[in-house]
């Protein structure tokens, strides 16, 4: 019985490390989080403004650049590639924040393999404050069994745990690129837009997407695909009446520029929006661990205390069952 | 008086009224006073510089598009912009001094050769500014203590 009353003393005492750790880990993640958020939030006056100003290039004329609609006779090659930006973390400890968004990267792979023309199992939405394409038919933990698998398909990984998941399941990755998840700016995401622009207009590719985790609160956040090219921001006409503007040099030059810095803008909003989302499920899976590491403590005190206490009913039997003996024995 | 933003994707660094606004674009300098018609025009990395209550304020700015409004508005949409006070002239410096070396070794490569010599004029906007910033704010208290 001492035995097993020490066992359980020494495990309560680990679960208490261990709960040291995830505390310390989850103030540090819910302070990483503030910061994150705070970020993802101040991009949205920069998102709001830039579709606008599309909105204003768009009534000008027909919007017409290779990075929105190929002409007929620059279509590329058939069966063009597709090239997926997957944006993962790092480290874990992120619940399934890696596992989920890993998955819908693999889903659109599968749903990109049907027949089917993908526009019509693909929509998309408006604007760029939430430019973002619903993709409902796939079940989780899909594989690549079917179809041409993966052969279509090459990847540029963001964090660590986006490239072993594409080692593991074969898949051609072209960059990867290693997570920052602090102090992002801008210039993070030029290399990874560029990359994709250029592939792009060099017929490498007929589609580029991203996938990352969208920051919705605290508590949610889903996983998420945005096609960044062609680019499909904003490409209906609006109907409104625009009064006469000018443009400086002309409405192609400025059309031209914006749409490069519009794209890397997708890219960086997504990164924002993924290292949110990164803190924030850190911080609720540490939270969770530590009020399960408190359950325990609990439990195992219980335990505990009840050996504790049979043990000493046990010795206080065993004394007075001496004691009689012996009182038996001086009559 | 004018509503003058200027966004970037980081944050939003003004929104304010102000009484004109100079900014580099591609087709040159172009000062915007209040009743401009309206215009969209590509901005060009360099200095910006707005006035308001007669006190010329600088910032250093990177490439992006303006956009004036009907309403006496004026929206800045830059990659990356910085006041003169944020920007550490050492640290400008060396990124300067990268810029140019930069340059001289790229001058086969046509592409990168434009991108360093756009990162040259950036850095060297932001220098301007930063030196700017540092004498106007001299000026300022010398101004200050004679008043005294």
């Amino acid at each position: 019985m001492a035995n097993s009353s020490r066992e359980i003393r020494r495990r309560i005492k680990s679960v208490k490390n261990i709960a040291q750790i995830t505390k310390a880990m989850e103030l540090v993640a819910a302070a990483k989080m503030r910061r994150a958020q705070q970020q993802a939030t101040a991009s949205r006056s920069y998102a709001v403004l830039s579709s606008e100003l599309l909105k204003n290039l768009a009534a000008k004329g027909d919007l017409r650049h290779p990075l929105i609609n190929r002409l007929v006779e620059d279509a590329p090659p058939q069966g063009g590639k597709t090239l997926i930006i997957l944006i993962t973390s790092d480290r874990g400890l992120a619940g399934a924040l890696n596992t989920n968004v890993i998955n819908k990267a693999l889903g659109l792979i599968k749903l990109e393999n049907k027949p089917i023309p993908a526009e019509n199992s693909v929509k998309l939405s408006g604007d760029l404050t939430k430019a973002s394409a619903k993709i409902s038919d796939y079940s989780p933990n899909s594989h690549l069994g079917d179809g041409r698998g993966g052969d279509g398909f090459d990847l540029i990984t963001v964090g660590k745990k986006g490239a072993d998941a594409a080692r593991r399941q074969k898949l051609n990755v072209i960059a990867a690129f290693t997570g920052k998840d602090r102090n992002l700016s801008i210039l993070d995401a030029k290399p990874i837009a560029e990359i994709a622009i250029n592939d792009y207009l060099a017929h490498k590719y007929e589609k580029v997407f991203v996938v990352y985790t969208d920051f919705i609160s605290t508590l949610r956040q889903s996983p998420n695909v945005i096609q960044v090219l062609p680019f499909a921001g904003h490409v209906s006409r609006n109907t409104y009446h625009v009064p006469e503007i000018l443009f400086e040099p002309s409405s192609d030059e400025v059309l031209e520029k914006f749409l490069y810095r519009a794209i890397e803008f997708t890219v960086y909003q997504a990164l924002v929006e993924a290292a949110a989302s990164e803190h924030s499920a850190r911080m609720m899976a540490m939270r969770n661990a530590n009020t399960a590491a408190a359950d325990l403590i609990d439990d195992l005190t219980l335990t505990y205390n009840q050996a504790r206490q049979a043990g000493i009913t046990r010795e206080l039997s065993e004394i007075s069952a001496a004691k009689l003996a012996m009182e038996d024995n001086r009559y | 008086m004018i509503h003058l933003k200027i966004v970037t994707p980081e944050r939003v660094l003004l929104d304010e009224q102000v009484e004109s606004v100079t900014l580099p674009t591609d087709m040159g300098e172009i000062t915007v006073l209040p009743n401009h018609i309206p215009l969209i025009s590509n901005l060009k990395a360099g200095e910006l510089m707005y006035k308001k209550a007669g006190v010329e304020n600088f910032l250093a700015s990177s490439s992006g598009v303006i956009e004036v409004k009907g309403r006496n508005e004026i929206v800045v949409l830059a990659q990356t912009a910085e006041f003169g006070h944020e920007i550490d002239v050492n640290r400008a410096e060396q990124a300067r001094e990268r810029a140019r070396k930069l340059m001289a070794e790229s001058q086969t490569d046509e592409k990168i050769f434009t991108e360093a010599t756009a990162g040259l004029e950036r850095h060297l906007a932001r220098l301007k500014v930063a030196r700017k910033h540092r004498t106007h704010t001299h000026r300022n208290l010398e101004s200050g203590a004679l008043k005294e």
